[in-house]
């Protein structure tokens, strides 16, 4: 995140600490992607995962007053999307396990060989592999590269603590390289 | 694998929301803000009023009854207890009025 996003962020925080809907409006359409991405990390379920979304970001309007500027809104914002949605997982008691996907595994590897990846294509088997990662290494991924937070912050989003952290990255990177490679074989040096 | 190409894969892992999540969430919000009626408290001035009130009437209570006790046949205690007893009652109906206007609302 940027010096000049983070500026906008606090005028539009500001903003709705006085009332203002649309300055919440924008925080949501600034924020939506990212964090339906982390709460998928976590639920592993798109539609169960924007239910949580919606959730998390009611309870962010609830709470906006609360907010003191003491770190980014995002930062903020990211825990408040992680702890619900691991109180969703709670809730759900679901158990994502690697044999739920071992059918689509073995079906992609065959189907999609020697045949070229469209860009859509790509981002399903992209997907289909964050899927398979625990819910731990995936969100401490998105954290890492899709949200470009630094080591401090994913400790106080994850709640993580720090060799935790390291060695969740550690896992995470090396996991998405083997879950592509068994996806999709020599067509995953496609994506690099 | 580099580090640049697992960002660049990470990157295409993000997932968007559908069409009208965003106008979905700003119609729960405002159903939200409008169903939460603002619990009215009482200002400092009418506590502090109240409280002198109370003062008041205790101190009186308290006098009367020490008077009570040494002379004979009082109605002012009685009065007073029922004058009492019926604050009591009406504020326990002004409550449950106000539940009931909360429940119908929601």
């Amino acid at each position: 995140m940027t010096n000049s996003s983070d500026t906008t962020d606090t005028e539009l925080v500001h903003n709705v600490q006085n009332g203002d809907m649309e300055s919440f409006r924008a925080l949501v359409s600034l924020y939506k992607d990212k964090s339906l991405s982390l709460a998928i990390s976590i639920v592993k379920d798109n539609v169960l995962a924007e239910d949580v979304l919606q959730e998390a970001f009611i309870k962010v309007y609830k709470n906006i007053n609360k907010f003191k500027f003491k770190s980014k809104f995002s930062t903020w914002l990211y825990r408040i999307v992680v702890n619900t949605s691991y109180n969703e997982l709670k809730k759900q008691k679901r158990n994502v396990s690697i044999e739920e996907y071992t059918t689509i595994l073995n079906k992609s590897a065959t189907e999609k060989e020697d045949q070229y990846l469209s860009s859509k294509d790509q981002k399903e088997y992209i997907l289909e592999a964050m899927k398979q990662l625990k819910s731990d290494e995936a969100l401490v991924l998105r954290l890492f590269y899709l949200c470009e937070m630094n080591l401090k912050e994913i400790q106080v989003i994850s709640g993580f603590n720090a060799s935790k952290v390291r060695v969740t990255l550690h896992r995470g990177r090396k996991n998405i390289k083997l879950k592509l490679e068994k996806l999709l074989g020599k067509e995953m040096y496609d994506l690099l | 694998m580099k580090d640049k190409s697992i960002k660049k894969i990470i990157e295409k892992s993000e997932v968007k929301t559908s069409a009208d999540f965003t106008n979905t969430l700003m119609a729960e919000i405002e159903k939200e803000a409008s169903l939460q009626e603002p619990v009215k408290f009482w200002t400092t001035n009418q506590i502090l009023l109240g409280f002198a009130l109370i003062t008041i009437v205790s101190g009186y209570l308290v006098y009367k009854l020490s008077n009570y006790i040494f002379s004979e046949n009082s109605t002012i205690i009685p009065l007073l207890w029922a004058f009492i007893l019926l604050l009591g009652l009406s504020y326990v109906l002004g409550i449950n009025d106000y539940k009931k206007l909360l429940k119908s609302n929601l």
